[in-house]
């Protein structure tokens, strides 16, 4: 930061007439405002000034859990690349910001994206079906024809499956935390709920916190949602593939252990999608 | 998002006043040296000159030469009787301030 800028912060700060003693709560309008920059920029000059030993920091603990959706989201837009380039790192830009307040490590890269990975599903989701079909016409071919053609497809598919397990385990960290998180909102929101009625009161600092919790929760759903479409573009017989998890694994169990690790993280994926909304 | 960074709280734990100066700070960094002693005074409890108690800043009325706190009923004893702020001696208009 310029030492012109530091001072001009600086200021700002201790002649702040909302200040109380030596600390003062973060108000985006204001500040932003009275160092004529938007808040994200003020909130980037104050933690400078933390690094210089000037300033401390702090937020309460119930703000981990909103960073973790936030940090979320900008992960769910870089992988099904819902916005720009610019849009995407100056909103990892922004949670980077509040992970530096909380004291959390933010993580350095945003992951896979969808797209780039969008042959290889499609290959992967192109020989689970051959695999359907051949078990389905099995009845129908000699054994000797049976065995050359599942031979031949199931070194093609232990192949797909080996390209597809960085984007199916990406795939698969990117719901379990959707889902670990929605699962915490819901708590965290009827835990407070539950203190509420039990006290008989309702500070406005919880109710915004509930709010807060609801609207982060009906956006974690919606992606979830997005996700699952985006996939069913990329892997159009996901459903008829789970359907029969249980006959390709056991039939055609010989392809190879990729094979299997990615019906199962595709099972466990599937899992999810259903768990969460069932419950919600 | 916006909205989360109210809850982030702000400290003041350096010696910052230490710290303008280093900035090469010269003719404008006399006025800005004088603002932070003002409002250094604010970063312990404020004390109103007339009881010696303490005085909460937003029940405090400030004298707006030096920004001393006064107590609400000490500012309206100081406007009763016209009496100049104990501090700087300047301003005698309590009687604008606590009416």
């Amino acid at each position: 930061m310029e030492p012109a800028e530091t001072r001009k912060v600086l200021l700002t700060l201790v002649t702040d007439p909302r200040r109380f003693g030596s600390s003062l709560y973060f108000n985006p309008d204001v500040l932003g405002f009275r160092l004529g920059t938007d808040s994200w920029t003020a909130l980037e000059a104050l933690v400078s000034l933390e690094d210089a030993g000037i300033l401390k920091l702090s937020a309460p603990p119930e703000l981990e859990l909103l960073y973790q959706v936030e940090l979320t989201k900008v992960r769910v837009a870089n992988f099904l690349e819902l916005k720009g380039y610019q849009e995407i790192t100056s909103d990892f830009k922004r949670v980077w910001l509040l992970g530096r307040v909380l004291k959390l490590e933010s993580p350095q890269q945003l992951g896979l994206r969808l797209t780039d990975y969008s042959p290889r599903l499609s290959a992967l989701s192109g020989n689970l079906t051959k695999m359907l079909k051949l078990f389905e016409s099995k009845s129908l071919v000699s054994k000797e024809v049976y065995m050359r053609v599942a031979s031949s497809v199931m070194r093609e598919t232990a192949s797909a499956a080996r390209d597809a397990k960085e984007i199916l385990s990406e795939l698969s960290d990117l719901v379990r935390t959707i889902s670990q998180l929605i699962s915490r909102l819901r708590e965290a929101r009827s835990s407070i709920e539950e203190t509420s009625a039990k006290l008989g009161i309702k500070l406005e600092e919880n109710e915004s916190l509930i709010r807060a919790y609801r609207e982060s929760e009906r956006e974690l759903l919606e992606l979830l949602g997005l996700v699952k479409s985006k996939l069913l573009e990329s892997f159009p017989n996901w459903s008829a593939v789970l359907t029969s998890y249980d006959k390709l694994r056991s039939e055609f169990g010989a392809t190879g252990q990729d094979f299997i690790s990615a019906l199962e993280t595709m099972k466990s994926i599937n899992d999810k999608f259903v768990l969460v909304t069932q419950i919600g | 998002m916006e909205e989360l960074l109210r809850r982030i709280k702000v400290e003041i734990v350096g010696n910052y006043r230490n710290f303008v100066p280093s900035l090469g700070v010269t003719t404008d960094g006399t006025w800005e040296i004088q603002i932070l002693d003002k409002f250094e005074s604010f970063m312990g409890p404020l004390e109103c000159p007339i009881d010696r108690e303490e005085v909460k800043l937003e029940e405090a009325v400030l004298c707006p030469i030096c920004m001393t706190p006064y107590h609400l009923d000490c500012a309206r004893l100081l406007a009763s009787r016209r009496e100049k702020c104990w501090k700087c001696d300047k301003f005698e208009r309590f009687d604008l301030l606590v009416t």
